[in-house]
């Protein structure tokens, strides 16, 4: 009995040890996108764990800024066709009949809910970001917040 | 195990005076005790019975802390977890980052400014969006480019 309690004792300090947040995103392929191109030459990349930012509340926030390399635009799209199942398409905007924006909804991991925003810009430069967020707050606050930025 | 020799009241009397002047070792003090514990000690050493603590009494043996093992656990538990929660917090404090062209930089400022940056990408482009849509909302816009196609 003694040891049984030891044993709980010890596998809690491991689950304490492994942060749910850093392996939230693992889950999803966008996740290879950040691992292959984060470290790339033309690429800026963002991690930030419990921030706010502006008026934002990010448990997580991740994003990726890719310049001109449309291998990595094709990636990224395969990636998301794969995330989108199982997530709520929140807005989608074509140009030429290629998708230039998807904000994609996913299932909340915990009390957190999960955004992936992505946009590929062709003018000035080919720019595509990437943007994965965790965060408390509403999703439709969160991209109200977004979109009235700029205005 | 050695024994302790018993001793008589004169030979306790001579080791008493031994003890006072701070000449005995610790067999000779053992043997003090020894007699100095017994049921029938005559009256003249009851001054020396309250000077070993037997007065009162029996001399107690001071206790063993004896902590239990589950006690010792669930205070290293505490402990780890609390050392792994400092830690946690520290790791994840440490992975804001943002990697610029290869380069990895940890300046909180400047990796807020790069996320900001990065949520301004996709505000500007949302505003193209509904710029672009606003244009094609209005109608004199929509009739000019009609217009191309109309044969005269």
């Amino acid at each position: 009995m003694k040891r049984n309690k030891i044993y709980f004792l010890l596998l809690l300090a491991m689950a304490l040890m492994a942060s749910p947040k850093l392996y939230a995103q693992k889950d999803l392929q966008i996740s290879k996108v950040f691992e292959e191109y984060g470290k790339m030459k033309g690429v800026v990349m963002v991690e930030l764990t419990d921030e706010v930012l502006g008026n934002y509340n990010f448990t997580l926030f991740k994003s990726i800024t890719i310049k001109n390399n449309p291998n990595a635009s094709k990636f990224i799209r395969e990636c998301l066709k794969r995330d989108e199942s199982g997530a709520k398409k929140i807005k989608q905007v074509f140009t030429n009949g290629i998708p230039t924006s998807i904000y994609l909804q996913l299932p909340r991991n915990g009390k957190d809910n999960r955004l992936i925003l992505f946009n590929e810009s062709k003018t000035p430069t080919n720019q595509i970001t990437l943007i994965y967020i965790e965060t408390p707050s509403d999703t439709e606050d969160v991209l109200k917040l977004l979109l009235k930025k700029n205005n | 195990m050695n024994r302790i020799p018993k001793i008589n009241p004169k030979e306790a009397d001579a080791l008493l005076q031994k003890y006072y002047e701070g000449e005995t070792t610790n067999a000779e003090e053992k043997s003090i005790y020894e007699f100095l514990s017994q049921k029938t000690v005559p009256e003249r050493f009851d001054a020396d019975k309250a000077i070993f603590g037997f007065y009162a009494g029996k001399r107690q043996k001071p206790k063993a802390i004896h902590i239990p093992l589950m006690k010792w656990a669930s205070i290293a538990a505490i402990f780890f977890g609390l050392i792994i929660l400092a830690k946690g917090f520290y790791i994840e404090k440490q992975n804001d980052f943002t990697y610029i062209n290869g380069q990895k930089y940890t300046d909180t400022q400047m990796v807020k400014e790069q996320a900001l940056a990065s949520l301004d990408n996709l505000s500007a482009s949302c505003n193209e969006i509904e710029t672009s849509t606003e244009n094609l909302q209005n109608k004199d816009l929509v009739e000019s480019q009609l217009q191309l196609f109309c044969i005269e």
